[in-house]
């Protein structure tokens, strides 16, 4: 099948009647967060292992440009937990130095028992230095009942914007399908990406329909798409969607889905972050053109 | 795939933040390379010579050396400087403690002597060679610079290996296998993050655990009661 800048137009188009926003060809992507309608930037930053640098002044340097590109290219969320080790201090050293730029969506998880939730969650702001977090999330659905208490507590009280639970690597999507159903969070976020798309039969259409924001995690798999990808020809209609490197490719791929409100790929290297950060500019592709990424990724 | 693990996703931190690890240990304790680098060549030109130390001091003096090897490998490289980037790793520091503290009191009480000779005693001389002039060089030889070098006494593996083969060199006691358990349980522990951040070197530390093993437990002529 030919891919028609028809084709494409109607992709938008049905991308603009879900909850997406602004596909104009100089303006990136940003989707609307469902339970509030505010629009965040598609492209967002995760800071698993990447960020994970210590104490080295050298790293944390090359950390901070990454940050810096990002803030030029429009921002977004940032992402990161108590389980990356430093990250979250690398984080809150360079937001400092950067002189807190605007446009930071700050997303932060707990990760223990809600008994020492609170005290963690305390701790998490120091590292980062914000007063209060955009998103929390339960990391992983670790005794997520309890901890989501906690964080409904504090978006009550004003301590914090949006609500969520975590879970990576298609695990548990079981016991988050019924956090969605019993107890519907702001944010879900779960694994997404061209070849790891299970969520699609329940958890991305039942976050549609419960108004959950979904943030899509491992969307190389770590590196793991690009690397096997590399050196194999873009396949010719990708130019048709403004591709025209692997990364957005497989970005486009997941932010095109109308369910996916941000993806967070994760980098140490700021031509990377800014090549990321093109996905989101251009020609979304519409149902047909997703399937046809998806088979020729499959095929390959 | 979606529902599967691999050992990598088990991995919080990237290689070059590790190997980034022995360049700011050595910045910090700079020259104290020289200085080791020189006293383990004497001491591995002396046992080829066939010194054995087991004298009123220079035996408890290796074991008390040892044993603060162990103890500032711990606390400055694996809680402090890996603890930066493995919240696991104060843990794991726990068991360099222990056998810093066991070494340095069997040193204390005078029971250290590395008096075997033999077969057994040869392998943990060139195990000995292998940790102290061998392991510095893999660094330029996987193209990084020297400034990673690992050193005995300041990067964990090599003083493991180390100890493995000065235990090759005592004669078999009742403290020998307990004196081994750490050293091969963080040579396995090291070994297995560095084949699952893809490196080589995994091989050698593997290798070196399996020669340790085997020169610790090999039977040997021995001369004196010691470790």
């Amino acid at each position: 099948m030919r891919v028609t800048r028809r084709a494409m137009l109607a992709g938008a188009g049905a991308a603009l009647a879900a909850p997406t926003l602004g596909n104009a060809a100089a303006k990136p992507l940003s989707k609307r967060i469902s339970a509030t309608g505010e629009p965040v930037p598609a492209v967002g930053l995760g800071s698993w292992i990447t960020f994970n640098v210590g104490n080295d002044p050298k790293l944390r340097a090359e950390c901070r440009a990454v940050m810096a590109a990002f803030f030029e290219a429009g921002g977004g969320m940032i992402d990161s937990s108590p389980m990356y080790g430093s990250s979250q201090a690398v984080i809150g050293d360079a937001l400092t130095k950067l002189g807190r730029p605007p446009g930071l969506f700050s997303a932060d998880k707990v990760w223990t028992s809600a008994a020492n939730g609170p005290a963690q969650i305390a701790e998490t702001a120091r590292r980062w230095g914000v007063g209060r977090f955009d998103l929390l999330q339960v990391h992983n659905l670790w005794d997520w009942e309890r901890n989501l208490d906690t964080l409904d507590a504090m978006k009550a009280a004003g301590r914090l914007r949006y609500t969520g639970v975590t879970t990576s690597h298609g695990r548990r999507h079981g016991e988050l399908e019924t956090v969605m159903q019993r107890r519907p969070p702001d944010f879900v976020q779960l694994t997404y990406n061209i070849v790891d798309r299970e969520a699609e039969r329940r958890l991305l259409p039942l976050a549609r329909e419960r108004g959950i924001a979904v943030i899509a995690n491992r969307p190389f798999q770590r590196g793991r798409l690009p690397d096997r990808l590399a050196g194999r020809p873009l396949p010719v209609w990708a130019s048709e969607i403004d591709v025209s490197t692997w990364p957005q490719f497989l970005l486009k791929f997941i932010l095109s889905h109308p369910a996916v409100t941000t993806a967070i790929p994760a980098t140490s290297r700021v031509d990377h972050l800014r090549e990321n950060k093109s996905a989101a500019f251009g020609p979304m592709p519409d149902a047909a053109i997703r399937r046809r990424m998806a088979e020729h990724v499959r095929d390959l | 795939m979606a529902g599967s693990w691999a050992p990598e996703d088990f991995l919080l931190f990237s290689p070059r933040a590790y190997w980034r690890l022995f360049a700011l240990e050595n910045a910090a304790v700079w020259p104290a390379q020289l200085l080791l680098l020189a006293a383990g060549l004497v001491l591995v030109a002396c046992l080829l010579r066939g010194w054995r130390p087991s004298g009123r001091w220079t035996g408890p003096a290796l074991g008390l050396a040892l044993g603060a090897a162990w103890l500032w490998t711990g606390w400055q490289f694996v809680a402090l400087r890996y603890g930066a980037i493995n919240w696991a790793a104060p843990m794991l520091a726990w068991g360099f403690y222990a056998e810093g503290a066991l070494l340095a009191a069997l040193g204390m009480s005078g029971r250290a002597a590395f008096t075997g000779r033999g077969t057994r005693a040869r392998a943990g001389i060139g195990l000995l060679a292998a940790a102290l002039f061998a392991w510095p060089l893999l660094a330029p030889l996987d193209g990084r610079p020297w400034q990673e070098a690992e050193v005995f006494a300041i990067a964990p593996d090599p003083t493991a290996i180390a100890t493995l083969a000065l235990l090759a060199l005592a004669p078999r006691s009742r403290w020998t296998v307990p004196l081994a358990v750490v050293p091969v349980l963080w040579l396995a522990i090291s070994a297995l993050t560095l084949f699952t951040m893809g490196a080589w070197q995994g091989w050698a530390v593997f290798a070196a655990l399996i020669a340790g093993l085997i020169a610790c437990t090999a039977p040997g002529r021995e001369t004196a009661s010691g470790l």
